[in-house]
């Protein structure tokens, strides 16, 4: 992690947003979270205030009640420390306004500062907004661009009751000037009671249409649509009786197939982006998560994983020692049942068991919608014989002399009976029906698959697989040691 | 009663025994095809599957002494336990196609109404399917699984074993409609055995020898050729050069037929593996278990023996080698050895040594001789 990662300013962003999209979410309508940057250039290092508001329930501070500087390695230059907090529930009369101090102690009395509160004059809402000026920052672009990274990994989430948008306003010695970096999403098939899974489908299919987010609109060379994309969805979830609150995980992933006219993005890409969420908002993966990952059994989708590392945007990459495919991507989300507002250390960390199984799970509604994707190793290798086997099969059947024969196999095969004796017409018959055999029997249990039918019905009841001898010491015509 | 007893002693026995068919060209092909059609039938059923090969088991679990009752003569048998074949277990997938492309090459070879080697096979193999044959071995294993799916003999497939033996002595053969063959007129080579069972089994033998004779190496086989041993004893001289293959333990089991008061004697180094030769020349084998017990003959074993080694020299004694351990441990461990045969492998491994026939020449080249006749006056031999 880069140095102007781990500065205050974007630390704090990423708590605040946090606290105002559960606060959205608690609200249970339709919020809006608005995060504004004011730069004043004509200073030096120049100032940014960061101003976070949303129009979820109104805050009873209990969620930055364990913030402070040390907790959070905050540095301590350029910035006051302070936070501005306003807020106000739906059923208060008065606006709250209040200054958070988190260079002092959690326990000093002289943390928060209780400012006058307003009367709400007109109108029923909620909401809160918090401010802080900081001179961290010494390239603000730098600064807007992470938060512009930031807040596009939040979108993926599609979450469908919260809008975001993000204003940025630069001042100097000549005037100001406005930016809307982003606006609210204008996506109007997503409804309030769409299934969050649902939704982060449809916000990683546009992640990857939109080449991750590096375009503004889906790149027309890949594919045409969001339909040549490859999509499975898993949820997993636990009961946590004791603390009332339950984890759910979801896990989508969205495969981009080789395309015949691929573009740098879509090119057999060796890696894989994991898109990360937590309580739906973007963070660094949690350990358990990664090692759920680390841990799956790739192979028995053909996939053999390298490593893993970090990227400079804060998102974990699997590397993979090939793919036959352009591009897969993954997202993560694992979040409560139940909504609650706690300071960020009591949080449940993710199961790392539930996580595998909704990983396991999207893998395999990937396996089971389309044939021939994620076929294990041990298949994959089976399917490279089958042309030849399919070819041998073929060839005895044309080359026999007995009609009667070669029609038989025709009407098995569901062929012509003058195609009875065209090699090339029965073997890619054959291969076709061996190969869909092949593919089928890999989303089969072990038991399932090895419960073939025998060519001949034999009497006896004894029967085991046979051992092959690969050891090349034995005499070559018959071993000596026969008896 | 007791015929009837007899008969149904030798029913129960056989019915345990599983073999291979002498079959015709056109009734292999139509083996061939009902595979061919059960395969299809099983392919594009409403449960697809990719049917598995049931091989007939050819290990010593699957294996059996059979002991006649009307003769002398023991064979090792399989009975009918299944090893299968699939295409979809793990390192599997290769041997099932393997044993598909034999069966192949089979068809095309008996069509055209041929008979190859298996070295021939190898060949053709190598060339049309490198990725699946990379060595004889392979071949040739693979054919016994074709042997041990379709139930036929090896020959009934168009597949003729290497002529590698030879025979001399008292004894005129005679191929139908060629000329008479005399094995006591011929060079020290011998008349050489061809691998087309049919055609050996179309022989006619005429023969005024007391004894036949196996003899387990080339060098030694040449030596009594060379020294007309036939002329001294009136015998017939057989080798396989080693190993015994199908082909000379036919051709020995028809002369035993013609002959059945001939004693068949066998003359072999002092070793394990002279011993495990003997006593495939005796039984048969496992590997060839479903066609071979018919071939077994009652051998005697004549020598060199454990009491001859007195006849040899010391430093003719040579250590055992790791290879012959095992050989004497899987020996040991067969039901068919009888206490004679386990006593002179027991002296073997506990001396730790073994010796050859050619110390017998420390007494001059002639000694092999007077060697052998000595021990046949005597009936020496077990």
């Amino acid at each position: 992690m880069s140095v102007a990662t781990s500065s205050s300013a974007r630390k704090l962003s990423q708590i605040l947003i946090s606290s105002a999209i559960q606060r959205c979410r608690l609200s249970g309508n339709l919020c809006r979270l608005s995060i504004s940057l004011k730069c004043f250039h004509d200073s030096n290092p120049p100032c940014v205030q960061i101003s976070i508001s949303d129009t979820g329930v109104g805050s009873s501070l209990v969620e930055f009640q364990d913030l402070d500087f040390q907790s959070l390695s905050l540095s301590t230059d350029n910035w006051d420390g302070v936070l501005s907090i306003t807020t106000t529930g739906i059923r208060d009369k008065d606006i709250h306004h209040y200054y958070l101090n988190l260079k002092e102690a959690i326990s000093s009395r002289t943390r928060l500062k209780n400012l006058p509160s307003k009367r709400k004059t007109m109108g029923t809402f909620s909401g809160t907004e918090i401010c802080l000026s900081t001179m961290e920052e010494e390239n603000v672009n730098d600064f807007i661009a992470w938060m512009v990274r930031f807040i596009r990994k939040i979108l993926v989430l599609k979450t469908p009751n919260i809008t975001m948008d993000l204003l940025v306003e630069h001042v100097d010695n000549f005037g100001s000037r406005c930016d809307h970096i982003l606006q609210a999403i204008d996506d109007f098939d997503l409804t309030l009671t769409m299934p969050t899974i649902k939704c982060l489908v449809s916000g990683l299919e546009d992640h990857v249409l939109k080449h991750g987010n590096v375009v503004h609109k889906q790149c027309h060379s890949c594919f045409a649509n969001r339909d040549h994309l490859y999509v499975g969805s898993g949820l997993a979830s636990n009961t946590d009786n004791i603390r009332g609150a339950g984890q759910v995980v979801e896990a989508v992933i969205v495969i981009a197939p080789v395309s015949s006219q691929p573009c740098c993005w879509s090119m057999n890409c060796l890696t894989s982006q994991v898109m990360y969420f937590q309580d739906f908002t973007s963070c660094s993966i949690s350990q358990p998560a990664l090692h759920a990952l680390t841990s799956i059994d790739w192979q028995n989708y053909g996939l053999r994983l390298r490593g893993n590392f970090v990227d400079g945007d804060d998102i974990t990459v699997l590397e993979w020692e090939d793919n036959p495919f352009a591009r897969m991507d993954i997202a993560l989300h694992i979040y409560h049942k139940i909504v609650t507002l706690v300071p960020s250390r009591q949080r449940i960390p993710a199961d790392r068991k539930l996580v595998k199984k909704a990983v396991k799970i999207a893998l395999d509604d990937v396996k089971a919608k389309y044939g021939g994707i994620f076929l294990s190793t041990h298949a994959l290798k089976i399917r490279k014989h089958a042309p030849e086997l399919s070819r041998t099969i073929a060839k005895l059947i044309t080359s026999s002399n007995d009609l009667d024969f070669q029609s038989e196999c025709a009407t098995f095969l569901g062929l012509h009976q003058f195609d009875a004796g065209r090699e090339g017409v029965v073997e890619s018959c054959i291969r076709e029906k061996i190969i869909g055999i092949i593919e089928t029997n890999d989303r089969k249990s072990k038991a399932e698959r090895d419960a073939a039918p025998s060519l001949f019905k034999s009497e006896c009841l004894c029967e085991e697989d046979c051992v092959d001898e690969e050891n090349e010491d034995a005499a070559e015509d018959v071993s000596i040691l026969d008896f | 009663m007791e015929p009837d007893l007899v008969k149904s002693s030798l029913f129960y026995a056989d019915q345990r025994l599983c073999s291979a068919e002498i079959l015709s060209p056109s009734e292999v092909r139509a083996r061939i095809e009902v595979a061919v059609l059960n395969f299809l039938k099983i392919l594009t059923s409403p449960t697809p599957a990719v049917a598995t090969l049931p091989l007939v088991s050819r290990t010593s679990d699957n294996s059996g002494l059979r002991h006649g009752l009307l003769s002398d003569v023991s064979s090792v048998f399989l009975s009918h336990s299944i090893c299968t074949r699939s295409l979809t277990r793990a390192n599997d997938a290769k041997a099932f196609i393997r044993v598909w492309k034999v069966m192949e090459i089979c068809f095309q070879v008996l069509h055209q109404g041929k008979l190859v080697t298996q070295r021939e096979l190898f060949y053709k193999l190598l060339s049309d399917s490198p990725e699946f044959f990379t060595s004889q071995r392979q071949v040739n294993i693979t054919v016994q699984d074709v042997v041990a799916l379709l139930r036929c003999t090896r020959q009934s497939l168009g597949i003729m074993a290497s002529s590698r033996g030879a025979i001399i002595g008292r004894l005129l053969l005679q191929e139908p409609g060629e000329e008479i063959i005399d094995c006591s007129v011929l060079g020290q080579a011998g008349h050489v055995i061809s691998g087309d069972l049919n055609l050996l089994s179309k022989l006619v033998f005429h023969s005024d020898a007391r004894y036949i004779i196996i003899v387990e190496k080339d060098a030694i086989f040449q030596r009594l050729a060379e020294d007309r041993l036939f002329n001294q004893i009136p015998c017939i001289l057989i080798t396989a050069k080693g190993y015994p293959d199908i082909a000379t333990r036919f051709i020995l089991h028809r002369l035993n037929q013609n002959f059945p008061d001939l004693p068949v004697l066998a003359l072999v180094d002092w070793n394990p593996a002279g011993l495990a030769i003997l006593c495939t020349y005796k039984f048969g084998s496992i590997t060839m278990g479903l066609e071979s017990y018919r071939y077994a003959c009652n051998v005697k074993w004549l020598g060199l023996r454990g009491d001859d080694l007195q006849l040899v020299p010391q430093h003719s004694l040579v250590q055992l080698k790791p290879r012959d351990l095992q050989i004497a441990r899987s020996l040991m461990s067969s039901k068919l050895l009888q206490e004679t045969y386990a006593a002179e492998l027991t002296i073997m491994v506990e001396i730790g040594h073994k010796v050859e026939i050619e110390a017998l020449y420390c007494h001059g080249f002639d000694f092999l001789g007077k060697y052998i006749a000595g021990k046949i006056v005597q009936a020496d031999y077990i």
